[in-house]
């Protein structure tokens, strides 16, 4: 998993929780890395996990709960790190359209490394979108921060469905519709 | 918590985390510098091969254009609607045209009216039928007007996903003009030598005139009282003048050829009765000399097949004439072989083999050459013009054949051609055809009238009709014969066709027009062989014609065809029927050998009676002498003679005697026999020359309908 990953996660924690709970979280969980983590580096998927579980016991807040907030939380490093993907998508449904065969392509050439989940849309009509996100990660709730701050972003307000393929997760699929 | 330690472990972290982001970033660093090292190297290759390949390509081009620019050849290339799409420097040089006026034009802007459809239409072909290559030749008008001749060659390539026209094109006008003035030399050659021939034509024509005069009053003068002296004079002036006569046919026959106005006169004819006649004739012919003519017929000749009788009939007798000619002793054979039989076409060969001089292979072509031999020596030997092969090989060739020639020197030659016949299917009828009839002229018949300028053509006729007892007028021209046909009747009138004041044609068709002779036989006596005259004659209101020279024979027939007639009560006829031979004869034998040809009869009566008393008096020294081997010979000799002439017992007793005197040769047993055989052949001598004399008065009168 790519290092600003981690640096922003921990950059949430230490903002909502002070530092004093992003130490905890390190010191509860066994880090191949000791948790210093650097945004041009790459580490194990595993230690996210480990992170987000102890936040989870800490706070007392659900794993789905805590991905939809980071996934929130990073909308807005991509849009002050990446903002050409935003301006090249006039629209949300445009912008969500292009992340597999655009943006994850550009991806793929700044990091070959990189492992990044599907996204495969469906225009149901002008005001509804299907996609279906698939990846071993199962952080569909992840996604749907990114999701709900997209629409956010381009000033549209839909509702969105979400529903699982898979029992464990690996393939979930969103129906975004537009308020008329 | 201690704060400190947390705040201590947060700087750590944060101290390790930039060693570690600046160590990845080292590395990321070095990667790129090497990265970019790696692109420059491969870029500094990439422009070099870019570099060697613009240079290459740029050599190359101008090495094509080079060649196509310096070209002779005009090089082009056309899209499919016929619009240039590209052309070499070429063209301009030759027609004076930019390649600004050629590219975008349509190739028929270029090309004489007269040529448009001829070039359009090859280009569709090329298009449409994608032969692999074609070459047209036509004309192309430069700039400036003038006419260019280009040779081209073209094909359909692929350019692209289109196809286009790419031409080669030279110009062939220094080409053309030298086959235009080929072309030309040949007509004036060609013209010349037909004028030659006309000229021939006209002379001969010129000289047979009056000979025909010569030969005609020969005739008549022999029929006058002469005396011994006279005769023989009368025999050679009639010998040279058939001499004569031959050549000037032949010299006829071969302008006529050359000058193409000789036509096959197709009729139905029996080649079996052609090739039989000419092989009696010859046999006739060659009774003095030991040469024996033999005819061979292979394959199925019943019926009539369409094709030039005369002219076969003239090519095997001087294929034959010639044979005999180099022949001393041994054989003529004369053969016709059917070789196929295709529906109603008919292939023919006919040979003439002999065991002559021959020929050397090298002397072949020679021979058909018009007044060529294949020595001098054989000229001042055997004699003639040397224009019997040319002619015969000409007449070969216009009835589509071709005279072929197998020789070897002392051996033989021999001499063969094919052609071509429709069959009729037309069974040939038995030789009852003739009918036997002597013929006096009725003397209720209206008078005949002669239209005729030439004084000596006039006594000619004259003459005859008055021995067959027939009234006549002369007229000396057209004019004149008018006049009398206004108040005269005719039964027949012979007319000439040139002749001053009024021509024959002009005549006829006033004759034709009013008064007492509408009606009548009218006959052009004509001079010329051509059938286009003969046809205009008939279409003039002649009802027939007779060609000049005619003998007595043949104006009698026309007579006899036209005028009243009744048989001939004659005293030759009161005696012996024709046809009813001598009973002291072999008629059946007679019949069978001669059929109905009593001329060839006659010359074997003649024959016989002329040698047979020389053999006997040889018999006689030799009995005489008590000669026995000459006895033998002689009998062997004279012994088939006495067949021919219907006395198949005087065969029969003489091979007696020659097998007699080979056995015994007792000469009292010999003399015997002879003297028996003697007294029979004196006994019956003359019943031969009462025979000769019927067959000769018959021959004389007898009329073939």
């Amino acid at each position: 998993m790519k290092g600003i990953v981690f640096t922003e996660f921990l950059e949430m924690v230490e903002g909502e929780y002070g530092y004093d709970m992003v130490d905890a979280i390190i010191n509860k969980s066994d880090l191949p890395s000791g948790g210093v983590y650097t945004a041009v580096g790459t580490y194990a998927f595993s230690e996210m996990g480990m992170l987000l579980h102890n936040l989870s016991v800490d706070t007392e807040l659900s794993m789905p709960q805590l991905l939809n907030t980071f996934g929130k939380y990073l909308f807005y490093t991509f849009v002050k790190n990446y903002p050409g993907f935003f301006e090249a998508a006039p629209d949300a449904f445009k912008f969500l359209e292009s992340i597999e065969d655009y943006i994850h392509v550009e991806v793929k050439k700044l990091y070959p490394d990189a492992e990044l989940p599907t996204f495969d849309t469906t225009r149901i009509d002008d005001n509804k979108l299907e996609m279906i996100y698939k990846s071993e990660r199962r952080m569909a709730d992840f996604a749907e921060g990114l999701i709900e701050k997209t629409l956010e972003h381009y000033g549209e307000v839909a509702t969105i469905a979400k529903e699982n393929i898979t029992e464990n997760g690996t393939e979930v699929k969103f129906t975004i519709a537009k308020a008329i | 918590m201690d704060p400190v330690k947390i705040l201590e472990r947060k700087l750590e972290r944060a101290i390790l985390a930039r060693k570690q982001a600046e160590q990845i970033l080292e590395e990321k660093a070095l990667e790129l510098y090497n990265a970019n090292q790696e692109l420059k190297i491969l870029n500094d290759s990439l422009e070099h091969q870019i570099n060697d390949r613009t240079t290459q390509l740029k050599e190359s081009e101008s090495k094509y254009r080079l060649i196509v620019e310096n070209a002779t050849e005009i090089i082009f290339k056309m899209n499919q609607k016929g619009n240039f799409t590209y052309v070499n420097n070429v063209a301009e040089k030759l027609f004076g045209y930019s390649e600004k006026d050629i590219i975008g034009s349509h190739f028929s802007a270029f090309i004489p009216d007269d040529h448009k459809k001829e070039v359009f239409d090859f280009y569709l072909k090329v298009r449409d039928e994608s032969e692999e290559e074609t070459y047209l030749r036509f004309p192309v008008e430069a700039k400036n007007g003038d006419i260019h001749w280009i040779g081209q060659n073209v094909r359909l390539i692929k350019e692209g996903e289109e196809k286009v026209f790419f031409a080669i094109a030279r110009e062939i006008t220094p080409l053309i003009e030298s086959e235009r003035k080929l072309v030309k030399a040949r007509e004036v050659a060609e013209k010349a030598q037909k004028a030659e021939s006309l000229f021939l034509a006209n002379m001969s024509h010129e000289i047979r005139t009056p000979l025909n005069a010569i030969v005609g009053m020969s005739h008549l003068l022999g029929d006058t009282n002469i005396t011994k002296d006279q005769e023989e004079m009368l025999e050679i002036l009639q010998s040279s003048s058939t001499v004569l006569q031959e050549l000037i046919s032949d010299i006829l026959d071969l302008s006529k050829i050359d000058a193409g106005k000789l036509e096959q006169n197709i009729k139905e004819i029996d080649l079996r009765s052609i090739i039989t006649k000419i092989t009696r004739t010859f046999q006739v012919k060659l009774d003095n000399k030991p040469v024996h003519v033999e005819s061979e017929i292979k394959g199925d000749f019943a019926t009539y097949l369409l094709g030039d009788g005369g002219m076969i009939n003239q090519i095997m007798i001087n294929l034959v004439g010639n044979s005999t000619k180099f022949t001393k002793d041994g054989f003529v054979y004369i053969r016709l072989i059917e070789l196929d039989k295709i529906d109603n076409k008919r292939r023919v060969r006919f040979e003439v083999e002999d065991t002559g001089i021959g020929i050397a292979q090298e002397k072949v072509d020679l021979i058909f050459k018009e007044f060529k031999q294949a020595s001098s020596e054989i000229k001042d030997s055997y004699g003639g013009t040397g224009l019997g092969l040319a002619i015969t090989k000409k007449l070969i060739d216009l009835q589509g054949g071709e005279i072929q020639v197998e020789s070897e020197i002392g051996k033989g030659t021999k001499m063969f051609f094919e052609l071509e016949f429709e069959d009729t299917q037309k069974a040939i009828l038995s030789k009852k055809e003739y009918e036997l009839k002597a013929i006096e002229f009725s003397s209720k018949n209206d008078p005949v009238l002669v239209v005729e300028d030439n004084i000596l053509n006039q006594k000619y006729i004259s003459s005859l009709l008055k021995k067959w007892n027939l009234k006549y007028l002369i007229a000396d021209n057209g004019e004149i014969a008018t006049d009398l046909c206004k108040q005269y009747k005719f039964g027949i009138i012979f007319m000439d066709l040139q002749m001053p004041v009024m021509n024959g044609f002009e005549a006829a068709e006033e004759i034709r027009k009013s008064g007492l002779n509408t009606a009548s036989t009218i006959i052009a006596l004509t001079a010329s062989t051509l059938l286009t005259k003969k046809n205009k004659a008939l279409e003039n209101g002649m009802t027939d014609f007779l060609s000049k020279p005619f003998n007595p024979n043949q104006l009698h027939r026309v007579l006899s065809t036209y005028l009243e007639t009744h048989e001939a009560n004659l005293e030759v006829s009161a005696q012996t029927e024709i046809g009813e031979l001598s009973e002291a004869l072999d008629t059946v034998y007679l019949k069978e050998v001669y059929e109905d040809d009593y001329e060839y009869m006659a010359d074997m009566f003649d024959t016989f009676l002329k040698i047979t008393p020389d053999e006997f008096s040889k018999l006689h020294d030799a009995l005489d002498n008590a000669d026995i081997v000459q006895v033998a010979s002689v009998a062997h000799k004279i012994k088939p003679t006495f067949q021919m002439v219907g006395l198949p017992q005087l065969t029969e007793q003489m091979t007696n005697l020659e097998k007699l005197a080979k056995a015994s040769g007792n000469i009292h047993q010999l003399r015997k026999l002879e003297s028996s055989l003697y007294k029979d052949y004196i006994a019956l001598k003359p019943v031969l020359i009462k025979q000769l004399e019927n067959l000769n008065c018959w021959n004389n009168l007898l009329v073939k309908s």
